[in-house]
């Protein structure tokens, strides 16, 4: 009987080995994710450290002015990032941050930088600077990456993925640091002065992404311009994805529905196919042809959309029957409309775009409405929808924000003279438009105004900071030798540290940040658990330390002399 | 001179007829003529020819159900495309929001079995399947509970209690039957008190099969496990000793028998992924708002049956001589719990419940008329087998497969060409006879006239993603609507869990429900009236949405965008 008993574990073990051996990657997965709960999906290869950037296709010298230089320089007086440093809205810095690059620079105090805008959205010290303790940290870090809080509330980003493709659009590469809250799990995943960067931001919108979520355009943006030549790779739930499938999800459905009244999904199509042009096989030959398609009943459609006086209303799709029964929308959906189709219309290719003369008159429509209204709350209460009007200008000009405005303040300094009055108008103050509350397309950030700058002086690194003061964990935990240092800072030098104000209450039920229930560790309302040591580590170290973002070199060099020559189609990165 | 003949004793009689040696008032040749020469284990018994007369009636009257309208479309649908791409899928092949999502199959061979059925015989194949494995079902089980009890009415009375409790689902053709089967089998040895050594292939090999027929294998090693348990609790019990059970040879076949099933049925196209793979598909939040897959309740008809069962029991042990096992206990207590956790369970509680109650009403009679406890089987004869064979035969004739076979007339979905019809039934329906016809042997629910109608007015009807309820799904992506992709089909387990909560709310008509069916560029809604109210109601208010189609029965309405919106 023994016998028996021993041969047949003999053959379990040799059934089993060899069905182990020959098992599929699906189960190491399953496994995986049966035994500790995380999905462990292929790594995705991504070959490039900087992002693709497109630029117009057009030849500038054969193509009529759509926009003069002066227009453009008033569209974009009117979008710098003058903005209160305290709350600042993740949803207006990166669209700021995609319409200016990290590249930015003003003159006016006033105005933050391209730098500083990433600062405040990947690192979670400024971020915190800015917010205090009553917002959650907008990064937020798992264990095998970081994801980016997003949804209605006004300290997170808006959409999915925006934050991504802002900064990837701003030109960000994927070794760019990105400081986060790091909870216990995270250090022991990472090491707690493993650094992290865009990569990890990526590789978990890679992970957390699903096809069929309620908006796909930034996702499809933020991949397009990593991922290519990768063109097929594994996500959630082991689906398989591709931008065919990417395509496929921008072309499904009504076409006025979509963020921005379906305009991001043109835009997000736009780019697929230009990779296509890049990298061949990116789409299949069936799908390139459906998007033309499409692309080509878009043309159709907003040619017969555009109004007279040159401006589309959020039922551009409707064709003519747009114009004959026209819609009782607000300024801010025309708004939208116009300046979103005017933005992917410049990086279209030539049989995709609008003639000239419907391209100028939205333009025209666009500059009469920001004249009308030339008070700064109007444009910061439309902020996100005109951003893209300032990016679309700079496109038309063929360049880009940043170096267009680098090449207009050196010629016009009076451009980017510090202003006595930030909320100081243009010139009579004419009627602020209510935002529409019950925007659909997720737009929550224009319901709310910017608040006033409010920032407070304070001692950063040596220089004056434009940030209010910084918390401080100073004295809650002691021994600030072990603090994490950069080394842009001396932690010996006490005059380099930030004088910060005590974060971490021990009434944690009342102030409703922390939960001190636990000797060691923390954990945030959102269940997330962190040592004091990760904690102080953390908080002082994305405080203290100001990164150093690298600044790509700008693809078009701001020298009027050179600016329109011509661009290589696409840009790609090294 | 004169014989005297001396009659022999009846101990030589007997001896004689037991050598078959011809006595001396018997010719030789007419010996020859009675002798049996049908081999011992061919013969059939008296009662034998009984069962199958029985059996071939339930056969005959399964044969002519209606084909139920649910998944049984998708599963030839799935099988057509394993055999057109000679591999499983990777990914999702026939739902277009299903794209990339991985294909999970367990049944493979169901499905390539019930296609290659559908394509050779048309729909009196799959109804000849459907009736075969549920009698086969049945006849197992008997035969177990019978050879247990020797108990005519304890083995019909518990098959049948078995097939009203789960009624519901032995309605429906579908891979789930091909399990019930392998299900039944493993039954037969689990409750049985003997031993032999090819019970150690024959285990095994039925889990081959039945890990590539079903994913409900993982029931068979549930009772496996159940039938080693309990033997060692037995053995434990009665000995006292722990020693006594390690080495008690009992103890350790059923824990053989429960590896070598386990490795068996790595024997699949996804090897050791199977057990993950069954997994998912359980555990898939998709799977919860089906209601065969909730838990129990008294409002269902499963439910009701479950409460008389228990009753029944609480009866039957009170009355019954028989010993009740550790395994009895823990197959009827663990799969009754199963069982309250997903009333879907209740097809594998049933057959346990029949064969115990079977064979607990057989030892009551037993009791009752004081008949032995262990009964002789009934000598068999080669004559009853022939006619064992003949009334199988004869009912096998009666069933509409033998029409396919012997005459050649097969039926088809309507629109398929290869639908031959005999005179009769050419004449038999006014309109469309293959259609009529068809109609006839699909349940009332199939949406034969929604497909009928988009299919004449393809050319009319905006194309794009089509909205249906996921149980039309399946007809309606074989019944040849074009370019019209459906929503969702029942593999529900497959569909994007976004996608299926979409479902939902579409399907309820709840807010947003016009929005969602504007994302998703759904130019047609196709569903039944009834079940759809609330969608309906909304479809019937909204200026967006037309009424095109409404069938004379009620089964089906049509809704056209009126506005399509453009497929590029």
């Amino acid at each position: 009987m023994f016998r028996n008993v021993i041969l047949t574990q003999l053959v379990v073990l040799v059934a089993v080995a060899a069905a182990w051996a020959m098992r599929s990657p699906t189960v190491d997965r399953e496994l995986y994710a049966t035994i500790k709960g995380i999905e462990q999906l292929p790594e995705v290869e991504l070959t490039r450290s900087e992002p693709l950037q497109f630029a117009p296709l057009y030849d500038r010298e054969d193509l009529p002015e759509i926009i003069s230089e002066e227009d453009a320089a008033y569209i974009l007086s009117r979008i710098r990032p003058r903005f209160g440093r305290k709350d600042l809205r993740p949803n207006l810095l990166e669209h700021a941050l995609r319409a200016w690059s990290l590249e930015a620079k003003f003159a006016d105090p006033a105005v933050l930088s391209g730098s500083e805008m990433a600062d405040v959205l990947m690192d979670h010290g400024k971020y915190l600077a800015s917010w205090g303790g009553k917002a959650e940290p907008l990064l937020e870090m798992h264990d095998q990456g970081i994801s980016i809080r997003w949804g209605r509330e006004r300290s997170g980003s808006v959409h999915h993925d925006h934050w991504l493709a802002s900064l990837t659009e701003a030109g960000v590469h994927l070794d760019t640091p990105v400081s986060a809250l790091r909870p216990a799990e995270a250090t022991a995943q990472f090491g707690p002065n493993g650094q992290m960067t865009i990569e990890h931001v990526l590789r978990e919108a890679l992970r957390d992404f699903r096809l069929d979520e309620r908006e796909t355009e930034w996702t499809a943006m933020a991949f397009g311009l990593w991922l290519p030549p990768t063109k097929e790779w594994v996500g959630s739930g082991g689906r398989i994805y591709s931008f065919d499938l990417l395509a496929d999800r921008l072309l499904r459905g009504h076409c006025e529905k979509g963020v921005c009244t379906g305009t991001h999904r043109l835009y997000s199509l736009v780019l697929l196919l230009r990779i296509q042009e890049q990298f061949p096989g990116t789409l299949s030959s069936e799908t390139e042809a459906r998007i033309t398609q499409h692309m080509l009943n878009v043309k159709q459609w907003i040619t017969d959309s555009q109004f007279e006086d040159g401006h589309w209303s959020s039922d551009w799709s409707d064709g003519a029957d747009a114009k004959a029964k026209p819609r009782a929308d607000t300024l801010d959906k025309q708004v939208i409309a116009t300046g979103h189709h005017l933005e992917w219309q410049a990086i279209a290719p030539a049989r995709f775009r609008l003639t000239d003369d419907q391209n100028r008159k939205a333009f025209d429509w666009l500059l009469a409405t920001m004249r009308k209204n030339p008070s700064h709350d109007h444009i910061l209460g439309y902020y996100t929808f005109y951003s893209h009007v300032g990016n679309a200008a700079a496109l038309w000009r063929k360049t880009n924000p940043a170096p267009f405005w680098t090449s207009w303040v050196a010629r016009h300094p009076e451009a980017d003279a510090p202003a006595a009055d930030p909320s100081a108008t243009d010139g009579p103050d004419s009627e602020v438009p209510t935002p529409d509350v019950s925007d659909s397309e997720g737009h929550a950030g224009i319901t709310r105004r910017v608040d006033d700058d409010k920032s407070v002086e304070a001692t950063h690194n040596g220089s004056p900071s434009k940030f209010p003061s910084a918390p401080s964990l100073v004295g809650e935990f002691g021994n600030r030798s072990t603090l994490e240092t950069t080394p842009s800072v001396d932690p010996s030098n006490e005059s380099q540290l930030p004088v910060l104000k005590p974060f971490v209450r021990r009434n944690s039920t009342q102030s409703g940040r922390l939960d001190l229930s636990t000797s060691n560790v923390f954990r945030m309302p959102s269940g997330r658990a962190i040592t004091p040591s990760g904690l102080l580590l953390s908080r002082w170290a994305s405080l203290a330390r100001l990164p150093e973002l690298p600044i790509p070199a700008s693809p078009v060099e701001a020298n009027p002399s050179t600016e329109y020559d011509e661009l290589p189609r696409i840009i790609p990165g090294e | 001179m004169s014989f005297v003949v001396k009659e022999p004793t009846p101990k030589q009689i007997l001896e004689r007829e037991r050598l078959d040696v011809p006595t001396e008032h018997q010719p030789k040749e007419d010996l020859a003529l009675l002798e049996d020469k049908v081999p011992e284990s061919l013969r059939s018994s008296k009662l034998l020819a009984v069962f199958t007369a029985v059996f071939g009636v339930g056969y005959v009257l399964l044969s002519i159900l209606p084909i139920s309208h649910t998944d049984v479309w998708g599963h030839i649908h799935y099988g057509q495309v394993i055999v057109a791409q000679r591999a499983i899928p990777a990914t999702e092949p026939l739902m277009a929001l299903a794209k990339g999502v991985p294909y999970v199959d367990s049944a493979w061979l169901s499905k390539v079995l019930g296609y290659l059925t559908y394509n050779q015989f048309g729909l009196y194949g799959l109804q000849f399947l459907f009736a075969f494995a549920v009698t086969a079902t049945c006849a197992v089980l008997t035969g177990s509970i019978y050879k247990r009890s020797r108990s005519f009415w304890g083995s019909l009375l518990g098959v049948g209690f078995f097939c009203l409790m789960a009624k519901p689902q032995l309605e429906i053709i579908r891979p789930q039957l091909a399990g019930l089967l392998c299900f039944a089998l493993l039954l037969n040895y689990v409750t049985s008190q003997s031993t032999r050594r090819a019970d150690y292939w024959r285990v095994p090999l039925i889990f081959v099969f039945w890990a590539n027929l079903h994913g409900s294998f993982f029931v068979g090693l549930v009772a496996l496990g159940a039938a080693f348990v309990g033997q060692a609790i037995d053995v434990g019990r009665r000995t006292g000793s722990l020693i006594a059970v390690l080495r008690a040879r009992s103890v350790w076949r059923w824990f053989i028998l429960l590896e070598l099933a386990a490795v068996a049925v790595l024997l699949n196209p996804s090897g050791i992924g199977i057990y993950s793979d069954v997994l998912a598909i359980a555990g898939s939040p998709n799977m919860r708002i089906i209601h065969e897959w909730a838990p129990l309740t008294f409002k269902l008809w499963q439910g009701k049956w479950a409460f008389v069962a228990v009753l029944s029991f609480l009866v039957l042990y009170r009355l019954s001589p028989r010993r009740v096992t550790t395994t009895e206990f823990l197959l009827l207590a663990g799969f009754g719990a199963l069982t309250l956790w997903s009333s879907r369970m209740m097809m594998w509680w049933g057959p346990v419940v029949g064969l115990y109650l079977g064979l607990h009403l057989a030892a009551i009679f037993r009791k009752c008329r004081r008949a032995d406890i262990c009964p002789e089987e009934a000598p068999g004869s080669g004559k009853w087998s022939v006619v064992v064979v003949g009334i199988a035969w004869l009912f096998f004739a009666l069933s509409p497969i033998c029409s396919t076979l012997l005459h050649g007339w097969k039926l088809y979905i309507p629109g398929d060409t290869r639908t031959v019809l005999s005179d009769q039934d050419a004449n038999r329906f006014r309109e469309d006879p293959g259609v009529g016809l068809f109609r006839k042997r699909v349940s009332y629910y199939t949406p034969i006239d929604a497909a009928n109608y988009i299919r004449e007015h393809h050319s009319d009807l905006p194309e794009g993603l089509m909205f249906c309820g996921y149980e039309w799904g399946d007809y309606l992506g074989v019944a040849g609507i074009g370019n019209r992709p459906v929503f969702v089909n029942s593999h529900a387990h497959l569909v994007p869990t976004e996608v299926w909560d979409d479902w939902i709310q579409i399907a309820r008509g709840d807010a947003d429900w016009d929005d969602k069916l504007d994302r998703y560029g759904v130019n047609l809604v196709a569903i039944e009236p009834d079940g759809y109210s609330g969608l309906k109601r909304q479809l019937d208010k909204s200026d967006t949405w037309k009424l095109v189609f409404e069938d004379p029965y009620g089964v089906s309405v049509i809704y056209q965008r009126r506005k399509p919106i453009t497929v590029p």
